[in-house]
């Protein structure tokens, strides 16, 4: 579980609730970190669920913030969708210092924002997550004929294919061109 | 709701693709060239298919499942311009350019399949021969039965046979003393003719010039004094390699013991007759009134 705060990065979170601990948990106050994604909504996260991202995981083990320092840097993800970054903080507390079994029904489903789901687990390395999107992914053709596939899974045709090459191939080469005039230019 | 799988992170797509079941991997191969290449990719293993090859179907058993342990072989059936699936993944995919041959060879290729367990070939056209023989996929049983039209076993035969490790052949295509001895003469493992109604004839010299490592022919006709010939003759090869190890020769017409080891000398071991030669290779021969199995050793 997780509270969420509306407001930018800098804004200091109101207090959340946060996960029942369980009772062999030790004594030491848990630390806590904050992230925000795209909307700014701060959510609060413990570090043993951030555990569960290798990314955060990473810049937290260096930092060695205070609880009021952590308060003051939320983490930024302007690239992750609010509600995407929800759904990963959910997971990640659910999922707090225990493993993930290799069939998770407690996971989200919702197939809409799957691809950006995806993409968010991706970039913040939570291997379990990732693995269970995967496969959720490819549940979605299961039974499926290449027709359906190719709608479901937006494959472009092979003359759609071809289009898209040429195409980056002109740009790639207006660039090149572009870069030899601008360097020409320079030199004189 | 449409996902932009192909815009995933290499990984998250491998990954994907893998946790795809077998027939959806064909399926998303189908879709492109890129898709193609991707499935390729994987390395898939489809546990060397099982092929039924007739006039105007080819019958594809893949294997599908994640692991050993939970493993169906389905049925994929192959026409022109389509695929129709059976089992749990009923239907019918269409691909209007794609020949019999196209989708063979997709799958064989996707799969990074050059092994074919079984591929049998109740019936089928000359065009389809040659696909086989261009894909050149090794097998290691090849069955050629006997519903095939006329001249398709033979043209079968001597395109096909030389990939097989095993071939049973249900109708007779050694209708020519020079097909007899073109086809003993061939460095294969197995070869089993099983016509029963259609006999082939032997001479001890083509017995001699045998390469193929098992021979079974289920109608030859042998004289015994052609058999007698062999057994001597071979007797007098010292030193001489000799590829076979076991021939068995069955026949219409009973022969006796005693013609068929006539002027031979030979030691009695476990109902067998055992003949030595000078330099230690021996010729074990079991008779019956209907066969005579030569089993060489050394």
């Amino acid at each position: 579980m997780s509270s969420t705060e509306q407001g930018t990065s800098s804004a200091a979170p109101a207090e959340p609730t946060t996960a029942p601990e369980s009772a062999a948990a030790p004594e030491v106050p848990e630390s806590f970190y904050y992230v925000h994604g795209k909307d700014k909504v701060v959510h609060k996260v413990s570090a043993g669920a951030l555990q569960h991202s290798a990314l955060i995981h990473g810049m937290i083990s260096n930092l060695g913030y205070t609880e009021e320092q952590a308060k003051a840097n939320p983490f930024p993800f302007e690239n992750i969708d609010g509600d995407i970054l929800q759904m990963v903080v959910d997971w990640c507390n659910q999922h707090k210092g225990k493993p993930t079994p290799p069939e998770d029904t407690n996971l989200p489903k919702q197939k809409e924002k799957l691809f950006d789901l995806v993409l968010a687990v991706n970039y913040l390395e939570i291997k379990e997550l990732l693995t269970y999107c995967c496969k959720q992914v490819a549940m979605m053709v299961k039974g499926k004929s290449p027709e359906e596939i190719r709608e479901i899974w937006m494959i472009p045709t092979d003359a759609e294919d071809e289009a898209a090459e040429k195409e980056a191939k002109k740009r790639a080469g207006k660039e090149a061109a572009g870069e030899t005039a601008a360097a020409a230019g320079d030199a004189k | 709701m449409p996902i932009r799988l192909l815009s995933l992170p290499t990984a998250d797509l491998q990954y994907t693709l893998h946790c795809m079941g077998t027939c959806e991997l064909i399926a998303f191969s189908l879709c492109s060239k890129r898709t193609k290449t991707l499935s390729k990719s994987l390395n898939r293993k489809i546990g060397q298919p099982s092929v039924i090859v007739y006039e105007n179907c080819i019958r594809f058993y893949i294997l599908i499942g994640q692991s050993i342990k939970a493993y169906e072989y389905i049925p994929l059936e192959i026409f022109d311009s389509c695929i129709k699936l059976r089992g749990h993944l009923t239907g019918v995919w269409k691909r209007q350019e794609f020949t019999q041959s196209d989708w063979f060879a997709h799958i064989l290729d996707i799969f990074n399949e050059s092994i074919i367990q079984k591929l049998l070939i109740e019936n089928t056209t000359p065009s389809f021969l040659d696909t086989l023989k261009r894909l050149n996929p090794k097998c290691r049983l090849l069955v050629i039965n006997a519903y095939c039209s006329t001249k398709l076993p033979k043209i079968g035969f001597w395109k096909l046979f030389s990939n097989a490790e095993q071939v049973d052949i249900y109708i007779n295509v050694l209708d020519k003393r020079n097909d007899i001895s073109q086809c003993l003469s061939r460095n294969l493992k197995t070869v089993r003719f099983r016509d029963s109604r259609s006999s082939i004839g032997l001479v001890a010299s083509d017995l001699l010039m045998n390469n193929i490592i098992y021979l079974t022919i289920d109608n030859a006709i042998i004289t015994e004094k052609e058999l007698i010939r062999f057994v001597k003759l071979w007797m007098k090869g010292n030193h001489r390699f000799y590829r076979p190890k076991l021939i068995e020769l069955f026949f219409e017409n009973a022969k006796t013991r005693e013609e068929v080891l006539r002027g031979i000398k030979y030691q009695t071991v476990d109902n067998k007759h055992l003949l030595k030669r000078a330099d230690g290779k021996e010729m074990l021969l079991s008779i019956s009134s209907r066969s005579v199995i030569f089993e060489f050793r050394g």
